[in-house]
């Protein structure tokens, strides 16, 4: 049997990489880091015809320059991680733009094979290319896939496995930059000859090109080399004299002649039958981005996903309290009743963990609803739609995917901050994320409003909140474009991918990847903060206190006396505060905290024991601790203070700095102390509450 | 005068366009080159909501360029 393949998939974006990659491995996928930076390394492993094959999706991108950090990671994995083989997929329908990666590929010499994906939508379309032409034209074995229907996958491994083990027939093709610019490459290549370490690495032409292109990544490569300064005395005085040919646009020329060789094999190997016509994306697009529909289509969906998402939920969600309910008696009786060691497993790990299991139906759901809008080609349009706005705060559309998922968690919104480019930009829209209120934070306004607000009306405060967090959101986002982070928004350009029918794989793949972040989160840190919490509420530990009397003694009990003082304006009593001390853990604790500090045993939102021992909690004096405005002061509070653990810790791996964790939750809780404060006293002025 | 250059951010939807210059840095202007925004490409107008952002046709693909990127690329009618 032969040693392990290694495939690398490339391709821009939208040209139905993530498919073949899902189509080649299947479930058999593993997700990571490169190291060092956050760009997800995805690997997944299949065996075709005895042969074990390791198949590494690289991020899409549109070329091999140094602009991005996607780029640099492909760039280096392909000449570093010496892949066996190299597939580019190319949409068939966009050819011409598709092409201009692969010639940067063929310029790196790598073996190379070319998936000509979506062939039937330009078929479709009117084009016919001649393949065998085509991939003499580039000097590329070319195959022809339609990765949503699963064709042609086996033909492409197949011709990968054959070039990989050096069976390609092809004579290789390299693209020409005109007479002027190829007498300036030689002579860069002879003097590069000198240094064969490197050339054992990179192809001298290669390193020739970027050098000419001016590429920051190459220039330090070179810095290492003990020829550096003939090397860039040569690069300099090359550019120079092609700068007095052609101006100051040098990179221009080179992309002018790569587009030129591109132009060229197309013309000769692909036809058009049909006039362009407008497609039925063109004719979508004329209502979906229309300057006066776009907007409320818009909100009309995202209403309808919200509406979907809980409804949809409401049943599991029922079953897997059920589940806990029936796992905390069984267990229970296993243990001594009353021992710490009872209370351990049914309150802290059952009852912890199991409340925030609770989510993971409206969570994944709503990941599957922002799955359908990603894949169908939708929230491009939509990031269109809304650009206009997020201008306004000084943001671009793009900072709009995170802050739509902020809602279900905000950790993987957070996470998916990395598509936007600009430091500035990404930095702003990581912090205001939190305010996005994350189906967390659920429970505690539906446990506030159940009990202080008519029925009627609970609603209407619940989605109050939601806007409330929206338009901390946005003035937050314009004070720190302002003051922390000056100075004009990046421009953006982004491609626009025609309406597709997402794959149910597609879709599952993609809930999957942003679902398991949530949890891993229920699984590791909630799972400890249970227990820490636990811990300190029930030590030191007398078995013979009640659980009321037992959390008074608690040490949690001293930490919310003593930052009583605090909570008091706010209108809060010593118990709130042991509850928002759990909520930093997850915000979904301070339920559970409040259920044990009321001894209505397990208690969530739904629970009316709870609702009615917070209704006639007393305060010595005989005054209620609660009501509707204490109750409203507290739901402001929960929605905008600490972000939970698990989102903090994303902010510090994304930021690459303890600095922006600590920020956000320095001015989270300073926000949240002050929004609750208006709330509170102000209310009281009003003459609202008691 | 008919000729002169302008931002694209100016260009009404349905007119088409020659691209003429992209005044911007370094590493925009690779970027706008890596998704086939070079001087000479024919763009075709599909949505503009003025002042930007816009929606154009380049050859086979569909880009939407954001506010500021618009009003730096300059076109010709």
């Amino acid at each position: 049997m032969d040693k392990e393949i290694t495939i690398a998939l490339t391709g821009n974006p939208n040209s139905g990489k993530t498919t073949v990659f899902n189509n080649l491995t299947g479930a058999r996928q593993h997700v990571g880091n490169y190291p060092g930076v956050t760009v997800e390394k995805k690997e997944g492993k299949l065996k075709y015809r005895d042969q074990d094959i390791n198949v590494v999706d690289l991020p899409g991108t549109y070329s091999l320059t140094a602009y991005s950090i996607d780029e640099i990671v492909a760039r280096d994995f392909v000449i570093e991680g010496k892949p066996d083989v190299v597939i580019d997929i190319v949409d068939a329908s966009n050819l011409e733009r598709n092409l201009y990666l692969a010639t940067q590929f063929m310029e790196l010499g790598v073996p190379l094979v070319i998936a000509l994906n979506m062939s039937d939508v330009a078929k479709a379309r009117g084009q016919q290319i001649n393949k065998q032409r085509l991939s003499e034209l580039l000097g590329v074995p070319l195959i022809p896939t339609v990765a949503n229907r699963k064709k042609g996958m086996n033909e492409l491994i197949d011709e990968a496995v054959k070039v990989a083990e050096g069976k390609g027939s092809l004579r290789k093709i390299t693209v020409s930059y005109g007479k002027e610019v190829e007498e300036e490459i030689l002579k860069i290549e002879q003097i590069l000859e000198k240094d064969k370490a490197l050339l054992e690495k990179y192809p001298a032409r290669w390193l020739s090109v970027k050098l000419l292109e001016n590429d920051n990544e190459v220039q330090k490569k070179i810095k290492k080399s003990p020829y550096a300064g003939e090397i860039l005395a040569q690069v300099e005085s090359s550019i120079s004299h092609l700068k007095n040919i052609f101006g100051d646009d040098l990179e221009l020329v080179i992309a002018d002649r790569r587009y030129g060789f591109i132009n060229g094999a197309c013309h000769e190997s692909v036809e058009r039958t049909a006039e362009e016509r407008l497609s039925t994306s063109d004719n979508i697009d004329k209502v979906i981005t229309n300057r006066i529909l776009g907007l409320p289509i818009f909100l009309a969906l995202m209403w309808l996903v919200f509406k979907t998402t809980f409804k949809l939920s409401e049943a599991p969600m029922g079953w897997i309290e059920k589940t806990q309910e029936w796992l905390g008696a069984t267990l229970g009786h296993l243990f001594a009743e009353g021992s710490a060691l009872q209370s351990l497993v049914v309150d802290g790990i059952i009852g912890g963990v199991g409340s925030v299991l609770v989510f993971v139906p409206i969570i994944f759901l709503l990941f599957l609803a922002i799955a359908v809008l990603e894949d169908s080609g939708y929230m491009a349009r939509a990031v269109f739609i809304m650009d206009r706005l997020m201008h306004k705060i000084g943001l671009h559309g793009r900072s709009f995917i995170p802050m739509i998922l902020g809602f279900g968690c905000n950790v993987p919104a957070i996470m998916a901050t990395r598509t936007i480019e600009d430091r500035r930009n990404r930095l702003v829209t990581i912090l205001i994320n939190p305010l996005m209120s994350c189906g967390a934070r659920l429970p505690v306004y539906t446990l506030l409003a159940g009990a202080f607000f008519n029925e009627r009306i609970a609603g209407n405060v619940i989605f109050s909140i939601y806007m409330l967090g929206i338009v901390l959101a946005v003035i937050v986002a314009k004070l720190f474009r302002k003051f922390l982070f000056p100075g004009p928004s990046a421009p953006f350009v982004m491609e626009l991918p025609p309406y597709r029918m997402p794959t149910l794989k597609g879709l599952l793949i993609h809930m999957w990847e942003r679902g398991v972040v949530y949890l891993k989160k229920a699984g590791t840190i909630i799972f400890a903060g249970c227990v820490l919490i636990w811990f300190l509420s029930n030590f030191p530990y007398n078995p013979k206190d009640s659980g009321y009397e037992r959390l008074e003694k608690s040490y949690a009990g001293r930490i919310g006396r003593f930052i009583e003082p605090v909570m008091k304006p706010l209108g809060f009593d010593w118990k709130i505060g042991v509850g928002l001390v759990g909520g930093f853990i997850a915000k979904e604790i301070v339920v559970g905290t409040l259920g044990v500090l009321y001894q209505v045993g397990e208690a969530d939102e739904e629970s009316e024991s709870l609702r009615a021992a917070l209704q006639n909690d007393k305060y010595p004096d005989g005054r209620n601790v609660y009501n509707p405005l204490v109750a409203y002061a507290l739901m402001v509070f929960v929605l905008i203070y600490v972000p939970c653990v698990a989102c903090i810790a994303a902010i510090k791996r994304e930021t690459n700095s303890w600095r922006w964790p600590l920020f956000s939750t320095f001015y989270l809780t300073a926000l949240a102390w002050i929004m609750a404060l208006i709330v509170y006293q102000g209310g009281r002025l009003l003459g609202l509450g008691g | 005068m008919e000729n002169l250059p302008m931002a694209l951010s100016m260009v009404r939807s349905g007119e088409e366009v020659t691209l003429v210059d992209i005044q911007g840095g370094f590493g925009m202007r690779r970027k706008l080159t890596d998704m086939g925004l070079i001087p000479g490409v024919r763009l075709r107008l599909i949505h503009s909501h003025l002042p930007g952002p816009v929606i154009v046709q380049v050859g086979d693909s569909r880009l939407m360029l954001g506010h500021g990127m618009a009003q730096r690329v300059m076109v010709r009618r």
